[in-house]
């Protein structure tokens, strides 16, 4: 049977970048990914992108083709919002597993911070959308908001405080001090978390992530030969609301039926994994995505933050490269960003006798969509 | 009936001080949210039903960056996921001095735009 194998990847930094617009970005990123990979783009037949805020377009996948000169024999643009990097890798592997395609190009950019199109206003107003038209949007909440209402509740339910919270965003800060390119490397500390400027209580503008430029790009093969030797072991999704006011019960989301399903593919239990990247687009989504998934228990993941576990020295890294809080968010590539750098670490050289086996997990709307990734070196 | 007209059904209930919601009276499910059939059992024929109002504080935040500039200079206001008594949750303004758990009633208020929307303070002991 065909496996899904990555080939090459693509990250821009993350910040601003002037002058390229979604298009010139997924470009950039695309080149790079297909130089790290070492064979023709004339080869590649299958090519999933995503959406941009910055460029919305009815056909983004098949717009990037002509653009990006290939011709392939399947195009496909994935709106999931968050979970869309996860998704995206996910259905590449379908596809090359199916025999449908050889290589498959995954591609995002999007140039959210510095489009002169659209403004800081007005992103964090199409943001907001993603609440229920009739019954929620009316409300004024925004996404922080939206966030916020969840950490409330799980604080409360887990006996956890705004001080836990901002141990995630430490954590992020500390991890983008050694990674270039990041949006955010200068450190900071609890007390700054707590005091930042108030959003959404209990979120402060450090317990979110910021709005970025850039792109990611990962190239899926069914060839291991031309491979990083990363196979794609495991994915699985979950769906089981879409709204806030929907969730039956904060503590069962999706992500664990997602990321069961994906272990169950792989046949690898999650206390195997050597590396993983999870989503961070606030403090409480990382907290709640590691104790729904089991990384943590409930109630523990800041305290296994602050004794070091989720460190670069760790038992478990994560999100080495600083996450959404701090590497940044620029749409579809921020969550394509944990998968690129998680799937670099396995492969490099330095790191990758170390990294076997990563998981990478990513969310959409308000913990609403749900997709999971298991790679397996070898 | 299409959930659009379900919609304007709701409003009319509000414009009414009424809160409404849907009662499946195959399942006895009630759902907060307006919808063609029972999601839980998957019966076609809904009910409406007036809430009592009364709930509790089930999730808060005050926002204070608005995503609409027809919003900003409100700000900070208080928004509330609110589990009623009949079981479902509803989503709401809030008075700002309130904390989770806490009982309270609501009604419909005029919002900006001159549409009803939920509002819910303190229940009276």
């Amino acid at each position: 049977m065909c496996q899904g194998w990555i080939a090459g990847t693509g990250l821009t930094s993350f910040g601003k970048h002037d002058n390229l617009d979604t298009l010139d970005l997924m470009e950039v990123v695309a080149n790079e990914a297909v130089d790290d990979w070492g064979q023709e783009k004339c080869q590649i037949d299958g090519l999933i992108t995503g959406y941009s805020t910055a460029y919305p377009h009815l056909m983004l996948s098949t717009l990037f083709a002509e653009q990006y000169g290939i011709s392939p024999s399947y195009a496909h643009s994935v709106q999931l919002g968050g979970a869309t990097g996860c998704a995206m890798i996910i259905l590449a592997q379908k596809l090359v597993i199916s025999g449908a395609c050889n290589n498959v190009l995954v591609v995002a950019g999007e140039d959210r911070l510095t489009n002169t199109k659209i403004t800081k206003d007005s992103a964090i107003a199409t943001l907001s959308q993603i609440g229920h038209a009739f019954h929620e949007v009316p409300y004024g909440s925004t996404v922080p908001g939206y966030y916020g209402l969840l950490a409330s509740e799980y604080l409360n339910r887990h006996g956890l405080t705004e001080e836990d919270l901002a141990q995630a965003a430490v954590l992020m800060r500390r991890h983008a001090g050694n990674m270039p390119g990041a949006h955010h490397s200068k450190p900071i500390t609890v007390n700054d978390v707590l005091v930042s400027k108030k959003i959404a209580s209990p979120m402060k503008l450090l317990d979110c992530c910021p709005i970025s430029d850039g792109a990611a790009a990962i190239l899926v093969t069914s060839s291991e030969g031309e491979s990083k030797g990363i196979r794609i072991a495991g994915t699985g999704q979950a769906h089981q609301h879409q709204h806030i006011t929907k969730i039956a019960n904060i503590d069962d989301t999706g992500a664990s039926q997602a990321a069961s399903r994906a272990f169950s593919e792989a046949s690898i239990d999650r206390s195997n994994i050597d590396i993983i990247g999870i989503y961070d687009s606030f403090t409480i989504t990382l907290i709640m995505l590691l104790e729904e998934v089991g990384f943590s228990e409930r109630g523990q993941a800041a305290v296994d933050m602050a004794r070091g576990h989720y460190g670069k020295d760790g038992d478990l890294p994560l999100n080495l490269h600083g996450g959404l809080l701090s590497y940044g968010h620029s749409g579809v590539a921020g969550g394509m960003a944990h998968l690129v750098d998680v799937s670099r670490r396995m492969s490099e050289a330095g790191t990758s006798d170390r990294f076997k086996t990563g998981f990478i997990h990513g969310d959409g709307g308000v913990l609403s969509s749900h997709a999971s990734v298991v790679l397996e070196r070898g | 009936m299409s959930v659009i007209s379900l919609e304007r059904t709701y409003q009319q209930y509000l414009e009414m001080s009424q809160i409404p919601f849907l009662h499946c009276s195959a399942c006895q499910g009630n759902h907060g949210f307006v919808r063609n059939f029972c999601d839980v059992c998957g019966a076609a024929d809904l009910e409406w039903k007036i809430a009592s109002g009364r709930g509790r504080i089930q999730a808060i935040t005050v926002i204070h960056r608005a995503p609409l500039a027809e919003l900003k200079s409100t700000v900070p206001y208080a928004i509330a996921i609110v589990r009623l008594e009949e079981g479902i949750a509803v989503m709401g303004r809030a008075d700002l001095a309130l904390a989770l758990g806490d009982a309270v009633s609501g009604r419909p208020v005029e919002h900006y735009d001159g549409t009803q929307i939920l509002y819910f303070d303190k229940q009276e002991k």
